[in-house]
């Protein structure tokens, strides 16, 4: 155990190995995610999710899987140059349900409309990686 | 499970390297800007001045840089997907927004560090301004 001592009391307060390293792969999952959407490349979107991942809050509904996820991505006209989804002020974390879930930012950056929202991540281990389990979009200026 | 105990060092440390970059860039520190790259890194995809061959050339850069940029400028460094590729080099890709300024710019960098002791050094930047789109060389 390790921790600070304060007075009297010591206060434990290193986060766990687990959630360190889950801390640090949510960032770069998220990374992953936006760079893939904005270089239009459908499968690799696909790839971040579990085969039952969802993505909600889109304005065509709920996109449940593997595939309705990629042919979601698919179709989008791709433009130029891309208008890029940046993802900020990430807070990822171990609820204490055991789930690794995340809260974070999103600004969408280009020529156009602003765009932005909120984030709202359920990751699943799959092996050694994490996955999307589900996807929460809230966009709040659109 | 996951990332190695050399993988999640790493990308938490070039994840605060990128950081300090944009911070001495918006504070006008050329000394500092240049301390972040190896001495022969290399630059590529300013405007101005396509490639910046090493680490002197990069502090003269940012000199000149400090003469004629808009004042008031935040570069937003977000997005970062750092980890080490097959050839066992460390890169990342990230997307920069500045904000501040009378226009909008941003962009993506791709980068390649080197490791200096316990901590890691740009070996390679390239920033690729999207936004305003740069004017095709003549």
């Amino acid at each position: 155990m390790t921790g600070i001592t304060t007075g009297e009391s010591e206060v434990e307060m290193s986060m766990s190995d687990e959630e360190l390293r889950a801390v640090v792969e949510v960032s770069r999952i998220l990374a992953r995610y936006v760079q893939s959407v904005d270089a239009f490349d459908a499968d690799k979107v696909a790839s971040l999710f579990a085969p039952d991942g969802r993505i909600e809050g889109l304005s065509v509904g709920t996109l449940s899987g593997r595939d309705e996820i990629r042919a979601f991505f698919a179709a989008r006209d791709v433009v130029v140059p891309p208008r890029r989804h940046h993802v900020t002020s990430i807070n990822a974390r171990i609820d204490p349900d055991g789930v690794l879930r995340s809260t974070s930012y999103l600004q969408v950056v280009g020529i156009g409309d602003l765009i932005a929202g909120v984030y709202e991540d359920e990751f699943e281990a799959d092996g050694d990686d994490w996955l999307f389990k589900r996807k929460l979009i809230q966009l709040e200026v659109t | 499970m996951g990332l190695t105990d050399i993988e999640l060092r790493a990308i938490v440390a070039v994840q605060r390297l990128m950081a300090r970059y944009v911070q001495a860039v918006d504070a006008g520190d050329p000394d500092a800007i240049a301390a972040l790259f190896a001495p022969t890194a290399r630059m590529e995809g300013f405007v101005s001045v396509p490639v910046v061959d090493g680490r002197e050339a990069i502090r003269q850069f940012f000199v000149d840089y400090q003469q004629r940029r808009e004042p008031g400028l935040r570069h937003h460094i977000t997005s970062i997907d750092a980890g080490f590729e097959d050839d066992g080099v460390l890169r990342a890709t990230s997307y920069l927004h500045v904000i501040g300024g009378a226009q909008l710019i941003a962009g993506v960098y791709r980068d390649e560090f080197v490791p200096d002791g316990s901590d890691w050094l740009f070996a390679k930047r390239v920033v690729r301004v999207e936004i305003p789109r740069p004017v095709a060389a003549s």
